[in-house]
């Protein structure tokens, strides 16, 4: 609510005004005081400024600001300054403005958006994929920090800034401006971020730890297309004839294991770096690099899902995937290519490999000890971002005018589902961040199979039933994938049933075997004793037996810190898409959903 | 008024002599007057909207602005680009508040609301016309609509003049409204909080409308965070005064206020289902009354696609705690009669037995877990001899009855 965060905003659009008053292209004063039509608050509580204000000049200036100096990263600011120089054409009241002037220039607007489509058009034709979907597709209720971009519907380019594209926006206004004549300020609407919040708190969580990220990859598929890549290899040569002069080819990437020196385009594969300024299209790959880029990361994971020791660990392998894979979807967003089947499927991907990831690598923590160990924390933000991204995808069809079908929609969702039905690590999820991921699919989506076992998943852990919960585990229904997934809710259930029992059963010691088997659902009795203890729960050793003296000390839920370690269990093993005698594990099927969905 | 001039001629007057009425009449987006002076307009194109307004009020300075953007409004509007007429309002309203905000009489404030009521009825329409032309910016302009209504609610709400605080519960039930659409529900605590500092109006002096549609929108969201006892009273509150001829809307309220009656383990008579249509919850309701399982899982997947719709599907789950408590009431008397000397005594088999009748299919573990949970969520007092498989329930009160946060003070403000 507080609209007084904004103040910063005030003095930028001050200084910006005392500079477009000096220059001027003479269109007249446009604007008194009105203010921009776009930027809803934020307009308004700067209201009030009656200075003239000719947003042509100031456009050039601020070109030339930007092209004079590099971009100190203050990507926020300018753009929304951008934003609110331009005026709704029929809106403003002063200068007079006929009615007839105001058709015409709709006329215009029309005019030059059909030019900008065909030139887009052209474009698309030249790289030879479907058409794009018509420029603005923003579906900013999905995704959080998309909030800020927004396409603005009357062509001008310019008008096409979302918030931390201001320097390319620019420039493209300043190219645009040669080609348009009289100029048309196009409502543009800036969002005040704050005010739309988004249904998913676990993804406003994790936008929260990575903001920029999350405004740089998923903010600017809604930048429209505004840049086309034409980077053909995995990896720009600017940025490997880089890397290799600073010795940071990373050990996938070398030619030679030893030299951090060499490398080659068929090895190197672009990073993922935050993007301020503009970048150029030559860093950005095309669709065919992408797919390219793809395919040798999967390979890069191998046959197996545990390496001995000599040989790279999986470990290693899903670190740099997380990277590049993360480099990839940011790319996939600058360039706009979020909709239709081929999106949807390089984001499935991700996210099933995510999702095995996050499993298998459940006991390599990351510890002040091992830094480099799993950090489930990020790979769940990004599984959550890619699993926003693709339901934006999915939500977009039809916009078309074909209908395009998803197959795997079903699958995605309930991986969604499963992801949000309770709170874990640092993810705070509800019963309505659920339900609103249940209420956005469709109808049929609801009904699947997939999304009815989300459901019955839920039910029984909300219930606190362990039999049944782990039966579903157990059952036919459950594929692997959806046990990875499932396997983070484990321990919770554990201590919660734990809990219970302590409660509930009558105070005579109970053998740890029946603990273990009935109550818990663990392989041992030793593990058993473990969560007992770490519970605070009084175990008792005689001799070779375990016994828990119930009710004889008080439950208490054991924090980050005492709580058991995470580990790889039979119920989720049993599914796993491999050949265990020869310890092969089948990645590439797994990835692209031959097996274990 | 036929024509343009003349109706900023009205417009010139009623500023000058403060008239609230007709100003706001002219501000009504949708009022004939207005359609009628611009479509006269919109024919003479010698006519220049700005030099028109400022000679006509330019002697009221910020309100020749005001007008013009205004006009420029409903020209839009009259012509059905209904996203520049939203912008063009977003413009209009940002001028007024401006001036508002320097007034120190809330005369211009009905004037006020029907700008912000045609705000929200632009910004639908432009939202709804954006959606037909397949542009991809769903409920766009609704959240601008909600920027803007902040605006106005923190200029009406934060000002010494009191007659300016007389709306305020009516801005803030139309962004609950706009929140809801628009499913940012996290934005409406901020509302809530806001509403009860001590400087808001006491509730009592707001018509009854607007205390209805509140309490309407504040239980729906207590129940979303499993605040079952505030949700009942809110919505017990907006129930009982929201006028009997409105059977829409007390369907509306009752289709949130079921499910919290029956998680009280209140039930709904027969007569009241079918006079306000809530057909879903027949069978709900009949299987709660006799404890099968089976019938309330069936009733829930049968409707399942419309619970879902209405945001109750998480909620009406819960019911099956007492469905099965139910049960178990049942198999308890059946086992107190055949063995009078254990009668607080009731085998977990039996229980399966019973479960097995109604349709549902467990081991004997799953029942023993699902008795545990009845008796740690105290709807059943107890405990289990997990070695015999024997509930033995507490020789008074093995049946409590059911309460969520009870030690919760009543809320002050519905107590009437």
């Amino acid at each position: 609510m507080g609209g007084d965060d904004w103040s910063f905003l005030d003095e930028e659009v001050a200084r910006l005004e005392r500079k477009g008053g000096k220059g001027g292209k003479g269109e007249g004063r446009r604007r008194r005081g009105g203010g921009g039509g776009g930027g809803g608050k934020r307009d308004a509580t700067n209201e009030g400024r009656d200075a003239p204000f000719d947003e042509w000049s100031a456009l050039d200036a601020e070109l030339a600001r930007i092209e004079g100096k590099g971009r100190s990263g203050r990507g926020e600011t300018p753009a929304r300054e951008t934003h609110r120089r331009e005026p709704p054409p029929p809106a403003h009241s002063h200068p007079p403005r006929q009615q007839r002037e105001q058709r015409e220039h709709q006329e215009r607007q029309q005019q030059q958006q059909q030019q900008q489509q065909q030139q887009q058009q052209q474009q698309q034709l030249r790289r030879q994929s479907p058409p794009p979907p018509p420029a603005p597709k923003a579906d900013d209720d999905e995704d959080p920090a998309t909030r800020a971009a927004k396409m603005a519907e009357r062509a001008a380019r310019f008008a096409n800034d979302a918030s931390t594209r201001a320097e390319h926006a620019a420039s493209n206004a300043a190219s645009l401006k040669s080609r348009l004549g009289p100029p048309t300020p196009a409502p543009s609407n800036a969002k005040p971020n704050r005010h739309r919040g988004d249904e998913e708190h676990g993804a406003r969580a994790a936008a929260k730890a990575t903001g920029a990220d999350a405004v740089t990859e998923d903010t600017a598929r809604h930048a429209g297309h505004a840049l086309v890549g034409t980077c053909e290899s995995m990896c720009p040569d600017a940025e490997r004839v880089d890397r290799e002069r600073n010795g940071e080819i990373e050990l996938f990437e070398r030619v030679d294991p030893a030299s951090p020196s060499s490398s080659s385009a068929q090895l190197c594969v672009k990073k993922f770096t935050r993007v301020v300024d503009n970048p150029s299209p030559s860093s950005i790959r095309t669709r065919t690099a992408l797919d390219k880029t793809c395919a040798h990361l999967y390979g890069l994971l191998g046959g197996r899902c545990d390496y001995p020791d000599g040989e790279v660990s999986l470990l290693r392998r899903s670190n740099f995937l997380w990277d590049r894979l993360r480099s990839v979807r940011q790319d996939m967003g600058l360039q706009g290519l979020t909709a239709g089947g081929w999106a949807a499927a390089r984001l499935e991907e991700m996210a099933r490999f995510a999702i095995a990831a996050e499993y298998l690598l459940c006991e390599n923590v990351a510890t002040i000890h091992e830094p480099d160990g799993h950090n489930s924390h990020l790979h769940i933000e990004q599984l959550g971002k890619t699993l926003t991204t693709l339901a934006a995808v999915y939500a977009d069809e039809g916009k078309n005018g074909e209908k395009e079908s998803f197959p795997n929609r079903a699958e995605m969702t309930c991986y969604s589902l499963l992801l949000r039905m309770d709170d874990h690590g640092p993810f705070r999820n509800s019963a309505s961040t659920f339900l609103a991921v249940l209420r956005a699919a469709p109808s049929d989506v609801q009904r699947s199979p997939e999304v009815q076992f989300a459901l019955d998943a839920r039910r029984a852990y909300a219930a606190v039933n362990a039999p049944a919960f782990f039966a579903l585990v157990r059952s036919k229904r459950c594929s692997y994938l959806q046990a990875c997934l499932l396997h983070k809710y484990f321990d919770a259930l554990r201590y919660k049933a734990l809990e219970l029992a302590n409660c509930v059963m009558n105070k005579s010691p109970l053998p740890m075997d029946a603990v273990a088997a009935e109550v818990l659902f663990e392989d041992s009795a030793a593990h058993a004793a473990e969560k007992c203890e770490a519970c605070g729960l009084l175990v008792e050793r005689e001799g070779e037996s375990l016994w828990l003296r119930v009710k004889e000390a008080a439950f208490a839920e054991p924090g980050v810190e005492k709580a058991a370690r995470r580990r790889r269990e039979r119920w989720v093993e049993r599914k796993a898409p491999a050949i265990k005698s020869a310890n092969m594990f089948r990645w590439q099927a797994l990835i692209t959903g031959k097996v274990g969905r | 008024m036929a024509s343009l001039g003349q109706y900023l001629d009205a417009a010139a007057h009623a500023v000058s002599v403060k008239d609230s009425a007709t100003l706001a009449l002219l501000f009504d987006v949708d009022s004939v007057h207005a359609l009628g002076a611009v479509r006269s307009a919109l024919g003479d194109r010698g006519m220049n909207v700005g030099e028109l307004c400022e000679e006509k009020v330019g002697a009221y300075a910020p309100w020749d602005e005001i007008f013009a953007s205004h006009c420029q409004c409903l020209g839009a509007n009259a012509e059905g680009r209904y996203d520049d007429a939203f912008v063009a309002m977003q413009a209009t309203i940002a001028a007024f508040v401006k001036d508002f905000r320097a007034q120190d009489t809330a005369w211009s404030l009905d004037a006020l609301m029907n700008l912000v009521r045609g705000a929200v009825a632009l910004a639908t329409r432009a939202d709804d016309e954006a959606e037909r032309a397949g542009r991809q910016r769903k409920d766009g302009r609704l959240g601008d609509a909600g920027a803007a209504l902040m605006l106005v609610y923190r200029n009406t709400a934060n000002t010494s003049v009191w007659e300016k605080k007389s709306q305020c519960l009516f801005l803030v039930i139309s962004l609950f409204k706009i929140y809801f659409k628009l499913n940012t529900l996290h934005l409406c605590k901020n509302l809530i909080n806001a509403v009860n500092l001590p400087t808001f109006p006491t509730f009592d002096t707001f018509p009854v409308a607007q205390r209805v549609t509140y309490a309407f929108y504040v239980g729906r969201l207590a129940v979303f965070d499993d605040n079952f006892g505030v949700a009942e009273q809110h919505l017990e509150y907006a129930f009982r005064h929201c006028k009997s001829d409105s059977r829409r809307n007390k369907a509306l309220i009752l289709r949130y206020l079921l499910p919290v009656k029956l998680l009280m383990g209140k039930m709904p008579t027969a007569m009241l289902l079918q006079k306000y249509g809530l057909g879903e919850y027949v069978d709900v309701v009949s299987a709660m009354k006799s404890g099968n399982v089976r019938m309330l899982n069936d009733a829930l997947k049968t409707h399942q696609i419309s619970f879902i719709k209405q945001g109750t599907f998480l909620v009406l789950e819960k019911l099956r705690n007492i469905v099965l408590r139910t049960l178990f009431q049942k198999v308890h008397a059946f086992s107190a009669e055949k063995n009078p000397a254990k009668g607080n005594q009731v085998n977990l088999h039996m229980f399966l037995a019973a479960l097995k009748w109604c349709g549902c299919d467990m081991d004997i573990d799953e029942v023993e877990m699902i008795m545990a949970n009845l008796i740690f969520r105290k709807f059943v007092k107890g405990y289990i001899s997990h070695k015999s498989r024997v509930v033995v329930l507490a020789k008074a009160g093995a049946f409590p009855a059911i309460s969520y946060d009870d030690d919760r003070p009543k809320i002050a403000y519905l107590q009437n």
